[in-house]
């Protein structure tokens, strides 16, 4: 790959801890919304600004983004950001039995058959078709009256089509629009890696020159719905986790970051500029990662025989039923008040929100 | 009890997606009743609807190239439902491209209006979508709800302008005030009128077509209609007579208005192959 920036110093200036490949792990967040401001109009800045300089610096907490323009402008702006724990992800996309890959408008047509209020989608792959069908839950008569809608497509469709395991997966389909959004930008076919319900599904993007993407969604664990609701009953128990997790999720909501990325990129492609887009490129799709895909998932998590349920929240991360964990879905997350419920698993992403911080 | 339609003509698909979408656009609920020579959209005049109704009927064999319908016994060989409108016309608008559509009556979970629709696609199978529609089938005991609306005796009927022009129009008095007055007389004159304390705002139209009186349309009863110069008007909700407005796609030749003196107002929108009634009744003073 190609670097993406003209200068990329990390410096001292910030305290970089090392991971435990003894990589360093940027440790800060800003509120994407403050970093939509700085590159608002993109017909502006093609128009007027030659290069940016980001500069981070600790000791104020401050992001500083200079963008110097024509005729000696300089604009500058300074992000406030802080420091958070970094959630590293583990997935074997590598390793996942089933992997399709088509162009995005597929995807994109396909999708826009299910109405829009729809929240998860239900994927079922054999290796004679692939079928999208809107989600519904057997238990809760509301759905029962929502129009139900399916979609067939066979495997000619796909340019790569490779089904290790007939699955039925489900996934949230919100989440897959604003992929889809951005992939349609990027222009570049997208691959879907995954296993079966329960294991995530990853959504894949590569464009050569400038990145990757990896979105990485939580999917239901398709056993039987008794998972579901003891999920549900140990998620009403506690209030105050709630809260929390809500305020730590701080809406990096990938549905914003796409929006932007894919002007800057198209942008780019088309003009070659490699200075001011692609910084901020780099920096979602790091950002991307970062807080999408992060959690480990891996089996050996030692469980109580009670806490099966937890298998479905960590596989599942979070009950689907409960509305308020939506974003919480697709964000591989535990924060460190599951500690009061008795969990013996080791927490691995404490919740840097909690009050007695970190 | 069984129902199952095909379309193949593309033109025909966009013809039905264009009624259905009226229909949408007036009522939330319908009911539909399937005949072995008809389709019908019907709104009856429940106090629940305000005291609008709405009937629609449609020749099926205008529209599809197979048609299969057994009714609920050889006697009462007619099927009702009860679905909401818009999921109908969420489905139709998968097929805007379509290659075929199918509807079918069928039983999931619960009774369901399944809407199957073949797109092209680049690979040598197509691809299928397909739309499940919760339907309520209506009991045999309550078919006499949705008998053909009895034709008031109206004391005028004439033609109306072009809707996009009275659509405009209403849009400004909506503004005004709540109620429009909607008046005529059999000289082909006919006025929309707003009246508020400060103001009163008045549309002319004059000149109008006055529609023959055809015997054999089944669905007009005798009138008794006034005199030419004797204007009769009726008072609605300005509200309800844009929401007549704003959905129409189907493009009727002419849109026939009759007054009934202060009780209601009747549409009946002429086309080839639909004809759809809309009653709008009289609001209070």
């Amino acid at each position: 790959m190609k670097p993406m920036f003209q200068v990329y110093d990390v410096g001292s200036g910030i305290d970089l801890t090392l991971g435990d490949d003894n990589e360093a792990i940027p440790r800060c967040k800003v509120a994407v919304k403050t970093l939509l401001q700085v590159f608002k109009s993109l017909a502006s800045i093609e128009r007027s600004v030659e290069t940016c300089d980001i500069n981070l610096d600790g000791e104020q907490c401050r992001l500083i983004f200079q963008l110097k323009c024509k005729h000696s402008i300089t604009k500058t702006h300074h992000l406030t950001f802080q420091e958070c724990e970094s959630l590293q992800a583990v997935f074997a996309k590598d390793l996942s039995p089933n992997v399709l890959t088509c162009e995005n408008k597929l995807l994109s047509d396909v999708v826009v058959n299910f109405s829009s209020g729809l929240e998860e989608i239900t994927m079922n792959v054999t290796p004679c078709k692939v079928v999208l069908k809107s989600y519904s839950d057997d238990d809760n008569d509301e759905m029962a009256q929502l129009m139900k809608t399916e979609v067939s497509l066979s495997p000619d469709e796909f340019s790569e089509f490779q089904i290790g395991v007939d699955t039925d997966i489900t996934f949230c389909l919100k989440d897959m629009r604003a992929i889809l959004a951005f992939c349609e930008v990027a222009a570049m076919p997208i691959n879907l890696h995954f296993e079966v319900g329960g294991k995530p599904i990853v959504f894949s993007l590569v464009h050569e020159d400038y990145f990757r993407a990896n979105f990485v969604l939580a999917t239901i664990a398709s056993d039987s719905n008794s998972q579901h609701s003891n999920a549900t009953a140990n998620f009403t128990t506690n209030t105050t986790n709630r809260s929390q997790i809500k305020r730590s999720i701080s809406n990096s909501s990938k549905s914003k970051l796409p929006k932007t990325n894919s002007k800057h990129l198209r942008k780019s492609q088309a003009q070659g500029h490699k200075t001011l887009p692609q910084a901020k490129d780099k920096i979602s799709a790091d950002e991307m990662d970062c807080n999408v895909s992060d959690h480990k998932i891996s089996p050996e998590i030692p469980l109580q025989s009670e806490n099966e349920v937890n298998v479905t929240e960590y596989k599942g991360f979070s009950s689907l039923e409960e509305p308020c964990f939506k974003k919480v879905k697709s964000v591989f997350f535990a924060p460190s008040q599951y500690e009061q419920l008795n969990y013996t698993r080791t927490v691995l992403a404490p919740d840097s929100d909690s009050e007695d911080g970190t | 009890m069984r129902f199952r339609a095909k379309v193949v003509n593309i033109d025909c698909i966009h013809h039905f997606t264009n009624v259905v979408n009226t229909i949408g656009k007036l009522l939330k609920k319908c009911s539909v009743r399937l005949t072995t020579e008809k389709i019908y959209f019907i709104l009856p005049d429940q106090v629940t609807n305000g005291g609008v109704s709405m009937w629609c009927q449609l020749k099926q064999a205008n529209f599809f190239d197979e048609y299969q319908m057994d009714g609920v016994n050889a006697e009462n060989n007619e099927i009702y439902l009860e679905l909401v409108a818009e999921n109908l016309c969420r489905a139709l608008k998968t097929a805007n491209n379509a290659k075929s559509l199918k509807i079918k009556l069928t039983k999931k979970q619960s009774p369901c209006l399944t809407v199957e629709i073949e797109l092209p696609s680049l690979s040598s199978s197509s691809r299928t979508v397909l739309h499940d529609i919760p339907v309520q089938v209506i009991p045999r005991r309550l078919w006499d709800e949705y008998q053909e609306p009895m034709m008031p005796e109206f004391h005028v009927s004439l033609c109306m302008p072009p809707l996009k022009t009275i659509k405009n129009i209403a849009e400004r008095l909506k503004n005004l005030s709540t109620y429009l007055t909607i008046s005529g007389n059999q000289d082909g004159d006919f006025a929309l009128r707003v009246e508020t304390d400060l103001v009163t705002a008045t549309t002319r139209f004059r000149d109008l077509e006055i529609p023959p009186f055809d015997p054999d349309m089944d669905s007009q009863a005798p009138s008794k209609l006034w005199q030419p110069e004797e204007m009769a008007s009726a008072r609605i909700d300005v509200r309800k007579f844009l929401q007549f407005l704003a959905g129409q796609q189907i493009n009727p030749y002419k849109v026939i208005c009759n007054i009934v003196h202060q009780t209601a107002v009747h549409f009946f929108l002429v086309h080839d192959d639909i004809s759809l009634q809309y009653f709008i009744p009289v609001v209070s003073a």
